[in-house]
């Protein structure tokens, strides 16, 4: 069921991959394989971090877009998941936003994706704790004023 | 046939250029031709401005590395005034009698009428009449309604 939901967004004519992915970040349901699923895993949490610094600071972010790799990459947030969703051109943006708020409130009433959500609970902001780092980000972080 | 957003270009064949230097640019555009896409739409890809990539095909061609091989058609496609009455009857439901004057306001915000918009601007339409209601789960019916009108149309 979850993966005919991911269907319709992966008809949206230059959309090129969608991923479902829990807080953890962890691929739950996924359409698409221009990005390998470990690197799918990378972008999530370093998603997720925003997301979680974002709501330290008092807002609660609901999606954002970049422009990565000559492609459109779109963060569409929710209540302890996100969906990752890479297209090739931005004509179709406005479209996609919208299929996704609709996706969002489907898949809270689809009973299958909230047994999986259900399983794979956890805080965004496990994300800037201590330890979650890697030596890369460590270091760009102590470059920090 | 004159450079325009709508023409379609392709590396030169059979002809080897002197010896030329491109900037990133440039070789951002060259990776792009693929003698199937327009200006236009390379243009946006790379998210370069259009005179921007008006400048660089200019370049490219005069360097003798691509040349014009169509123009696409240029005729919009619009939607119908069905489609309006439809969307009007949807809006209706979930902001009242006002709705006929709310999508009125949205298209001259967004410069059109009626009688001549794209359809391929219709869901930019829907996300700015989603603003004016305020209650969140009624602005995501609203939205699932219009995505089921825009697949009828």
């Amino acid at each position: 069921m979850p993966e005919r939901i991911l269907k319709e967004i992966r008809n949206i004519d230059t959309v090129e991959l969608v991923a479902i992915c829990s807080f953890k970040g962890e691929i739950g349901f996924k359409s698409g394989n221009m990005i390998p699923d470990d690197e799918i895993r990378q972008i999530a949490i370093y998603l997720l971090r925003i997301y979680a610094a974002q709501k330290l600071t008092g807002n609660k972010l609901l999606s954002m877009e970049f422009y990565w790799n000559n492609h459109f990459l779109t963060a569409r947030f929710a209540d302890g998941f996100l969906i990752i969703t890479v297209c090739s051109s931005s004509e179709v943006l406005a479209l996609l936003r919208i299929t996704l708020n609709v996706t969002v409130a489907n898949l809270s009433e689809n009973k299958p994706f909230l047994k999986w959500l259900k399983k794979h609970k956890q805080d965004a902001s496990k994300h800037l704790r201590r330890g979650a780092f890697d030596d890369l980000e460590i270091g760009l972080i102590s470059r920090l004023g | 046939m004159q450079l325009n957003k709508h023409a379609v270009c392709c590396l030169v064949s059979g002809k080897m250029p002197g010896e030329v230097s491109l900037n990133s640019m440039e070789w951002a555009v060259i990776t792009q031709i693929d003698g199937e896409r327009t200006v236009d739409e390379i243009a946006r890809k790379l998210t370069f401005s259009l005179p921007e990539a008006m400048q660089i095909f200019n370049a490219l061609v005069e360097k003798g590395l691509i040349e014009i091989i169509a123009i696409k058609d240029e005729t919009v496609k619009t939607v119908s005034s069905a489609f309006f009455n439809q969307l009007e009857k949807i809006l209706v439901q979930f902001i009242g009698p006002v709705a006929t004057y709310v999508i009125n306001d949205t298209l001259l915000e967004l410069n059109a009428d009626r009688s001549n918009y794209p359809k391929n601007m219709v869901p930019e339409l829907i996300e700015l009449l989603s603003d004016e209601i305020s209650d969140e789960s009624k602005k995501i019916e609203f939205q699932k309604q219009m995505l089921t009108l825009l697949k009828k149309d």
